[in-house]
């Protein structure tokens, strides 16, 4: 039925009459051209962009990666997938390949890895073919809706269910799901509302992948929580929530996952806090598309990671406060992609937080990606009006903040940031700097520092009254074209994630099983910071070769 | 939220404000050490003084033999080299500053 091909005939004569038809030299109307059409669609990470495809029987589907993971795009009937037409399960970036419909039907289709093979969570699209009716479902997933009420029911794991997929699939909105202590080597797929998963031991209730399993648990229902308990060994992520509004990551440990470790994507109204991520190539905590995001995290640790946290186009009402980046490539990134969704990332609060030895040893696991920027305490890329108050940023291998631009489709220049009260020291290169064209219209003020880069930074770029020209100093491009170059010619050694260190035991949740239940409506309200209560860390060690 | 991407101007002022004064240095210590190896009559100390002068203070040291040290660059190229890097580089700081410079 599908059938892969690398030439077909262009319709040429149909974009002739679209042409002059859409100038008013119409004469083609009247002759119903020939249905052959085709559809792009980008493989974003991690999702598809469009996601509904209408195809004209005998139209096709071009399917480009334009993420920087690895895609495909299967049909949940298996009639057809690309890893058919493509010859690989794997697209990798910039890879393309082409889908050709020759039957009417509507076909759900899903990335294995990055969606559940029923086509419903995560990456995940729809192709109409010819002229059916469809209509896409609306609202949350499935019928039910989330609630800010527990049920009070209790649903064990394994007493009850013998696994934890077993126990959400029973679960009603606002029941606890409790695991008892163990090993469980599953990908749990959430999508019920407003359903707690808890475990009972956060260092002893333990998800394993076993490096072959892709994600921890995936949640694609509004308002779920997971706490107390720890996700490892993944190939993708350890903690994922997907186009989900609401949502609570409490007393988590991830670690040695292949992705991400707790990561939120298209997802707002949600906070991650008193959790741990290690190991972990990508970030550990990763918080991508959402505008405005609504999202917290507070009292995080985040160590030996390519990024402790990442945040691409993650716009408006993003906070990260009070907690810990060390032993990352890079300690904090803001960064802005056309590939996914509403850019550029913008207004992201970073408030309190202690970024330490960035790059410096080479213990992080990190990839390609992560490597250009590597060795930056805060990096603030292509993102604008992010606010860096009162953070202690220590033994960054290159700068301690740095603001530079990004070239993706377009050129996002890095601008309207302020950084002021950080105490930034002893960083290889400069403790302050701001690179690329473009970069302007940030301010300095009341930082503690020794370096510069350009110089005169602060002095000349304050917060109040006049800023002169000279924001941006172009030895950052430099350095970042090396970066590059280091990377093509293969001359830094990246680290498996998976032998990366096992983080030491880490506090539970108090109250342990009995603390109360509370799925995640409305999470913002309650856990939005108060800015002026937040207080700077008191470490001020600047001498990488002195061990606390 | 409201952000105000910078101009292709505002671009371009920016890498002069950046730029200029690295080539300012260079120019200035090149014509003041040019000068100097060429001079005759003058004493090997003053020589050895005034060198280390351009060499270790930057700006300042070669402004200060151009102007004061009995330099022979006749006066033109002196005005040009120095009084016009200095007044484009005053207009590049003045016009970067008001057009955006303050926020």
């Amino acid at each position: 039925m599908f059938k892969s091909s690398g030439t077909r005939d262009v319709p040429i004569a149909w974009g002739v009459c679209a042409v002059l038809g859409a100038i008013g030299l119409s004469g083609c109307g009247k002759q119903e051209p020939k249905l052959t059409g085709t559809v792009l669609v980008s493989m974003a990470d991690n999702s598809y962009s469009p996601s509904i495809v209408r195809v004209p029987v005998g139209g096709s589907m071009v399917f480009i990666n334009t993420g920087r993971n690895d895609h495909n795009a299967i049909a949940v009937d298996k009639s057809w997938s690309t890893e058919k037409t493509f010859g690989n399960i794997k697209m990798r970036p910039e890879d393309m390949s082409e889908v050709v419909f020759s039957k009417q039907g509507v076909y759900p289709f899903y990335c294995s890895f990055h969606a559940t093979p029923d086509g419903k969570v995560g990456m995940v699209g729809v192709a109409v073919v010819g002229d059916v009716q469809y209509t896409p479902p609306s609202g949350a997933r499935g019928v039910l809706a989330a609630t800010d009420k527990a049920s009070g029911v209790t649903r064990r794991v394994p007493q009850d269910y013998p696994t934890i997929q077993n126990g959400v699939d029973a679960a009603d909105p606002g029941d606890l799901v409790l695991i008892d202590k163990g090993e469980y080597t599953e990908a749990v797929f959430v999508t019920t509302p407003s359903v707690t998963l808890r475990g009972v031991d956060r260092n002893a209730v333990i998800l394993d992948g076993k490096f072959e399993l892709g994600t921890g648990i995936m949640v694609g229902g509004n308002g779920v929580v997971i706490e107390n308990m720890t996700a490892r060994n993944y190939t993708l992520n350890g903690f994922f929530w997907t186009g989900v509004k609401g949502f609570r990551g409490s007393y988590l440990t991830a670690y040695n996952n292949g992705d991400y470790g707790i990561y939120a994507f298209g997802s707002s109204d949600g906070l991650f806090e008193h959790s741990y991520a290690s190991g972990s190539p990508d970030s550990g905590f990763y918080v991508g598309q959402c505008a405005p995001c609504k999202v917290v995290l507070n009292d995080v640790v985040s160590a030996y990671s390519g990024l402790g946290y990442s945040g691409t186009n993650s716009s408006g009402d993003m906070y990260v406060v009070n907690s810990r980046f060390e032993h990352n490539r890079t300690g904090i990134s803001t960064t802005t992609f056309d590939i996914e969704l509403n850019p550029p990332g913008r207004d992201t609060t970073l408030m309190g937080n202690l970024v330490s030895d960035s790059g410096l040893d080479n213990e992080a696991a990190g990839f390609y990606a992560t490597e250009t920027l590597a060795g930056n305490g805060i990096a603030l890329v292509g993102t604008h009006n992010n606010r860096v108050e009162r953070n202690t940023v220590l033994r960054s291998r290159n700068n301690g903040i740095l603001i530079v631009p990004i070239l993706d489709r377009h050129y996002w220049p890095s601008t309207g940031h302020v950084v002021r009260n950080n105490v930034v020291l002893g960083s290889g290169r400069a403790d302050l700097a701001a690179g690329g064209l473009g970069t302007r219209g940030n301010c300095f003020a009341g930082n503690s520092y020794r370096t510069s880069l350009p110089w005169g930074l602060q002095t000349l770029n304050g917060c109040e009254g006049l800023r002169l020209p000279i924001a941006s100093d172009l030895s950052t491009t430099m350095t970042f074209f090396g970066s590059i170059a280091q990377i093509r010619l293969g001359l830094f050694k990246l680290n498996d994630y998976r032998t990366r260190p096992v983080p030491p035991p880490q506090p539970n949740i108090p109250g342990g099983i009995d603390a109360p239940v509370v799925p995640a409506v409305n999470v913002f309200a309650a856990a939005k910071p108060d800015l002026d209560a937040i207080k700077a860390p008191s470490e001020t060690r600047v001498d990488p070769a002195v061990k606390p | 939220m409201n952000v105000t991407l910078p101009s292709y101007l505002q671009m371009i002022l920016g890498l002069y404000g950046y730029l200029l004064p690295l080539l300012l240095y260079v120019v200035w210590s090149t014509l003041a050490l040019w000068d100097l190896g060429r001079r005759e009559g003058i004493a090997g100390g003053a020589v050895w003084g005034w060198a280390f002068l351009i060499f270790l203070v930057p700006f300042l040291g070669a402004l200060a033999y151009l102007f004061f040290g009995g330099a022979t660059l006749n006066s033109r190229t002196r005005l040009v080299a120095v009084g016009g890097g200095a007044a484009i580089y005053a207009l590049v700081l003045l016009v970067g500053s008001s057009i955006g410079g303050i926020s």
